[in-house]
């Protein structure tokens, strides 16, 4: 609170009008709304601030001083946190799980972290990464609604990869190689993950147009689902439709723009139409958000093969293989190989 | 729940001191003589600056609005060094003293009535300012007048909060 008040410090009887209203002793300076003298103007414009108030704000400055030291790691996990949750707004999951492994390097149990990393995780499917995330928020309440709906949302994301009749899975995984005895199993099933299933072995034989049926059935039921609007990019491209393809992987890449796989998928639908040059552009979009990942590495070796860098191409095939050796699955290095040994003709 | 104010300012005396400070300062800043200051009393009011009135409209208004300036930056200050260790759960005795202070500081960063009525009187009902200050400072006293309103919902602590706790963490997010 603030007053404007004349001064009273002189005694009102023998207060004289023509003297400094403070002192009474000096000629007051003209032109000021309090008459007051300059020397009183001057003290009294740098009245004293009490010792012990500067006291208190050193003692506060020191604590703060302890407390930004203190503030430094924290500042630069709020950077990451702050990044992720910027990424994961923009749906760039890669850059989000990223930024918030390197939170959960220092604060492993910050629940906001964890709880962001379980979406992070979700939409890039890294079980693994998911899991561990879950186990330690699994327990925690929280009334951040916006934040529950959205980890909830990632949690279903992530869910429909997994069939629940794992007796008729078993069943399906039997009958791989047997077309006929595959689309007797199509109408048996309600779950549209294991229809995806039959379809993916349908895919292996080139029966695309079954699998288009299959699949345009389960996406009816959910136009989202990611196994089978990723199915569709690979029989639109197979069946050189490929304008189709192309908008199938934006679909994709709706749920999650940094999804390697839909990226490499669109360099080798490009290449499959022989626009090299929009390939390579994808190709290198995708090595730059991982160049250890095997998909984007037969993106680059493919686009290396057909604008002629065959050793180029062969030594990234080397380099797939050994990756492929740490993780067990030899799938790409598989449909790679031919196309870039020349043994199939791929356009 | 009611709580009387002249508790919770008991309660978060440093941000009285640091008000009453504030428009000290800009008097000081604007060579405007000050006779008389108290910094916190358990009286209403608990502070106050008696000084002469200042020559300029906006001086008027600085020294009104001041601890609005200086509060709010201090909160954010203090605030800063220890929000984020809130933020991961890692704060220890120090970062609640500092949150203590930098939310203290904050609720009373809101000008009080009895400034809203200097300014009041020193522009709008002058008859020697001009329309123009009129008509900028009617808006701020209005302001000041909502804000002591607010006070009866905890707007005041609600603003320090959101200033020390809330703001830091937005800053970084907005700024990476």
């Amino acid at each position: 609170m603030q007053e404007n008040y004349p001064t009273q410090s002189a005694p009102e009887s023998s207060f004289n009008e023509g003297l400094c209203a403070n002192c009474q002793l000096n000629v007051y300076e003209p032109g000021h709304a309090i008459n007051l003298c300059s020397d009183c103007r001057k003290s009294l414009i740098k009245y004293p601030i009490p010792k012990w108030i500067k006291f208190f704000a050193l003692g506060i400055l020191a604590v703060m001083v302890i407390s930004l030291v203190r503030t430094q790691q924290y500042i630069s996990a709020a950077i990451h946190l702050g990044k992720a949750e910027n990424a994961i707004d923009q749906k760039h999951f890669l850059t989000a799980q990223r930024e918030l492994a390197l939170v959960l390097n220092k604060f492993p149990k910050d629940f906001n972290a964890n709880a962001y990393m379980m979406v992070a995780s979700a939409y890039n499917f890294d079980f693994e990464a998911y899991q561990v995330a879950f186990d330690k928020v699994a327990d925690v309440k929280t009334e951040d609604e916006a934040l529950l709906s959205t980890v909830n949302a990632a949690s279903e994301y992530i869910a429909q990869s997994f069939p629940k009749d794992t007796l008729m899975y078993k069943r399906i995984v039997a009958a791989a190689k047997d077309k006929e005895k595959l689309l007797a199993m199509t109408d048996s099933t309600d779950e549209i993950v294991l229809k995806v299933h039959i379809a993916n072995f349908l895919y292996e034989a080139k029966d695309y147009d079954h699998v288009e049926r299959i699949v345009n059935k389960v996406l009816a039921v959910d136009p989202n689902f990611y196994q089978a609007l990723s199915l569709m990019t690979a029989v639109k491209r197979n069946t050189a439709k490929y304008d189709e393809a192309l908008a199938f992987c934006d679909r994709l890449l709706a749920f999650n723009a940094e999804d390697i796989q839909v990226l490499s998928q669109k360099a080798r639908i490009e290449l499959k139409r022989k626009h090299d040059k929009e390939a390579a552009v994808f190709a290198s979009q995708a090595l730059a958000l991982d160049p250890d990942d095997t998909s984007a590495m037969e993106a680059k070796a493919m686009v290396d093969y057909f604008a002629g860098r065959k050793k180029e191409s062969l030594a990234t095939l080397a380099q797939i293989r050994v990756h492929e050796t740490n993780s067990g699955d030899s799938t790409i290095s598989k449909r790679l190989s031919p196309i870039i040994t020349g043994s199939e003709i791929y356009r | 729940m009611f709580v009387p104010g002249i508790l919770i300012s008991i309660a978060t005396f440093p941000g009285v001191i640091v008000h009453e400070l504030a428009h000290q300062l800009f008097c000081r800043l604007f060579k405007v003589p000050v006779f008389d200051v108290c910094y916190f009393r358990t009286e209403n009011p608990v502070g106050y600056v008696i000084h002469e009135p200042a020559p300029k409209v906006y001086q008027t208004v600085f020294i009104s609005v001041g601890p609005f300036i200086v509060n709010t930056l201090l909160c954010f200050i203090i605030g800063f060094s220890a929000s984020l260790q809130f933020k991961f759960d890692s704060a220890n005795v120090l970062d609640y003293v500092l949150m203590y202070l930098a939310i203290s500081i904050g609720a009373h960063a809101f000008p009080s009535t009895g400034d809203a009525s200097t300014l009041w009187n020193a522009v709008v009902k002058s008859e020697t300012t001009s329309w123009l200050s009129k008509i900028v400072v009617t808006p701020i006293v209005g302001f000041i007048y909502a804000g002591a309103l607010g006070s009866f919902f905890w707007l005041d602590i609600i603003y320090g909060g959101a200033v020390a706790l809330g703001l830091p963490y937005l800053i970084i997010k907005i700024f990476v």
